[in-house]
């Protein structure tokens, strides 16, 4: 099994930071890599998959370090988040040329791919040119190479992106899969309960610096001992105000600049929401739409940087 | 793994699935184009020909061979494989860069040399189907022209042609793909190279022209475009012996190729930093 070492890992981009002084230890089964856009999460990523080498530190897996040696491909799979690919292949010929390059026979090659994009659920699109696929069908394709030679570590890099709600499901089915067959997968997300479904063991970056590491549902309590910042938009915004201000779960109402806008801060948003559609029945008043400020991961690093 | 899985099948798949990227794509349009320039020439001249009548009453001026000889050593040589490297040998291994899929190839475990070779063996293979095509078919409607008959026996010269142009874009296309690969501005280096100096090393007093691919592929190359009394004067060069430029074309290349392999081992060529997250 094999677990990876990161060792006080840095990275600029000229006078850009990428990644500073990382170090963590990553176990086998499925870590969260979470962290806002730029936090470094690609980078870090980027870093172990031997595609840039750290300016400092070192990393390794299973024991290989992670620059300039090819035998580690041999184990590792990498779903990269860009949008990039060879359009004019089919989905088979791509997986197939892939697993070529991994020393496969053709025939075993075209047989891995068709297993793979079969487990990927992409059997209709064996044959279709990849340029022709829907945004969640590259998304499939492109994790179908990154596991279709069973690598004992797994980097995936917002590998939900784009996918339909089935597709998620699927995806973070085979994601647990893997993890407990004792493969190591780190997966790369800003979205919090994305990860929540796959793991609790969760690394947070925020700025290049690894903020915290270890279980999800400690993030989790950090949040929900926050405020939570839930926003209005009504036109008839003091009549609701009136009402809201007397909701014991409600801390503040403030308004927003828009006129038909207004900031509610609450402790318990579950409570809150629980309370409101019955408001709205009885009042009769009109809620356009209700939006939680906090449920992103930015506010989480901010609670965790206080 | 074993040799063969190690080195056979990524070669193999590198080469067949490069080649059909390259040559049933819209990227053989432009380097399609220029290959067949001589071949467009050639049909109208013949059209022409066949309408109206011979062009001249002069025999040499409607000399096939002369015509054929002339179109080797002014189109193909000086222009056609120098144009086709630098477009299709220049984006051997830029392209993948550009076109953000070079992680796919970076994340396997074929020894970098073996994707370099084998991406660089399709551009040889797709730019020779196209210089034949081109070259051949030029040959062949020439040999059309009344009294051709003995320039349509002879394919002994076609084939030495082919495998000296050839010979050409191997060396040329392997230099282009260096250039491409370390410099920045390397279209512009590249025009450099192939146009500037390749192109007037000759006149330079001493051995500046032994540092050129063209004087080696001139030493060894049937046709040669007639010079000026200046020109000759200026370039009084003996040529290299037909074993000695074969060696330095294939070394040139081996280095170049060599070169580019040693950047995609230990550069960073990740695409798309621009978004990092």
């Amino acid at each position: 099994m094999a677990y990876i070492e990161i060792k006080n890992l840095s990275k600029w981009y000229g006078q850009v930071l990428g990644i500073s002084g990382v170090t963590a230890r990553i176990e086998p089964g499925v870590t969260g890599l979470l962290g806002p856009n730029g936090a470094g999460k690609s980078t870090l990523l980027k870093i172990l998959t031997g595609q840039i080498k750290a300016d400092t530190g070192g990393a390794t897996i299973g024991g290989i370090p992670v620059w300039n040696h090819i035998k580690l491909y041999e184990i590792v799979g990498f779903c990269p988040d860009m949008e990039k690919f060879y359009e004019r292949l089919t989905g088979l010929e791509f997986l197939t040329y892939m697993a070529r390059l991994h020393g496969m026979s053709k025939s075993k090659a075209m047989q891995t791919a068709r297993d793979t994009l079969h487990t990927m659920g992409l059997d209709d699109a064996v044959n279709k040119r990849i340029g022709a696929y829907s945004k969640g069908m590259r998304q499939r394709v492109k994790f179908a190479q990154a596991i279709m030679h069973d690598p004992e570590v797994l980097f995936l890099d917002e590998p939900m992106q784009g996918m339909d709600p089935l597709g998620r499901l699927q995806t973070a089915e085979l994601i647990r899969d893997y993890g407990q067959r004792g493969k190591t997968v780190v997966v790369s997300s800003h979205i919090l309960n994305e990860v929540e479904d796959m793991t609790n063991t969760i690394l947070v970056l925020n700025h290049g610096q690894l903020l915290a590491e270890g279980d999800v549902h400690e993030i989790r309590e950090l949040i929900d001992e926050q405020p939570r910042h839930v926003r209005i938009t009504t036109p008839e915004r003091r009549k609701l105000s009136n009402i809201l201000i007397g909701f014991p779960e409600v801390q503040t109402i403030s308004f927003e600049d828009a006129p038909d806008e207004l900031m509610v801060q609450t402790m318990s948003p579950d409570a809150f929401y629980q309370r409101l559609p019955d408001l709205v029945m009885k009042d009769k008043i009109t809620i356009e739409q209700i939006s939680t400020l906090d449920d992103n991961l930015e506010s989480v690093f901010d609670y965790l940087v206080k | 793994m074993n040799v063969q899985a190690r080195i056979l099948y990524p070669l193999t798949a590198l080469v067949t699935t490069n080649t059909k990227m390259s040559l049933f794509s819209r990227k053989a349009f432009f380097p399609g184009l220029i290959a067949s320039f001589p071949l467009g020439l050639v049909i109208m001249f013949r059209i022409l020909w066949i309408i109206w009548g011979a062009p001249s009453d002069d025999p040499e001026a409607t000399d096939a061979f002369l015509i054929y000889s002339m179109l080797c050593a002014m189109m193909y040589m000086q222009l056609i494989i120098p144009l086709l490297s630098l477009l299709k040998g220049m984006g051997t291994f830029t392209e993948e860069i550009e076109e953000g899929t070079l992680m796919f190839l970076r994340l396997r475990p074929a020894p970098r040399s073996i994707i370099i070779a084998g991406k660089f063996l399709s551009y040889v293979i797709t730019t020779t189907v196209l210089l034949i095509i081109s070259l051949w078919s030029v040959y062949t409607i020439l040999s059309t022209i009344p009294g051709a008959g003995m320039f349509l026996g002879d394919l002994k010269v076609l084939i030495k042609d082919t495998w000296v142009l050839v010979l050409g874009l191997v060396a040329y296309g392997a230099v282009m793909m260096l250039i491409g690969t370390y410099f920045k501005h390397r279209i512009m280096i590249g025009v450099f190279v192939l146009f500037v100096w390749d192109a007037w090393a000759a006149y330079i007093p001493g051995s500046a022209h032994k540092f050129t691919i063209k004087y080696y592929m001139q030493s060894i190359f049937p046709h040669q475009r007639e010079q000026t009394i200046v020109e000759s004067l200026l370039t009084n060069n003996p040529p290299a012996s037909m074993t000695a430029s074969i060696i330095t074309l294939l070394c040139i290349a081996l280095v170049s190729i060599f070169l580019t392999s040693l950047a995609f081992q230990f550069k960073e060529l990740s695409s798309g930093q621009e978004n990092e997250s």
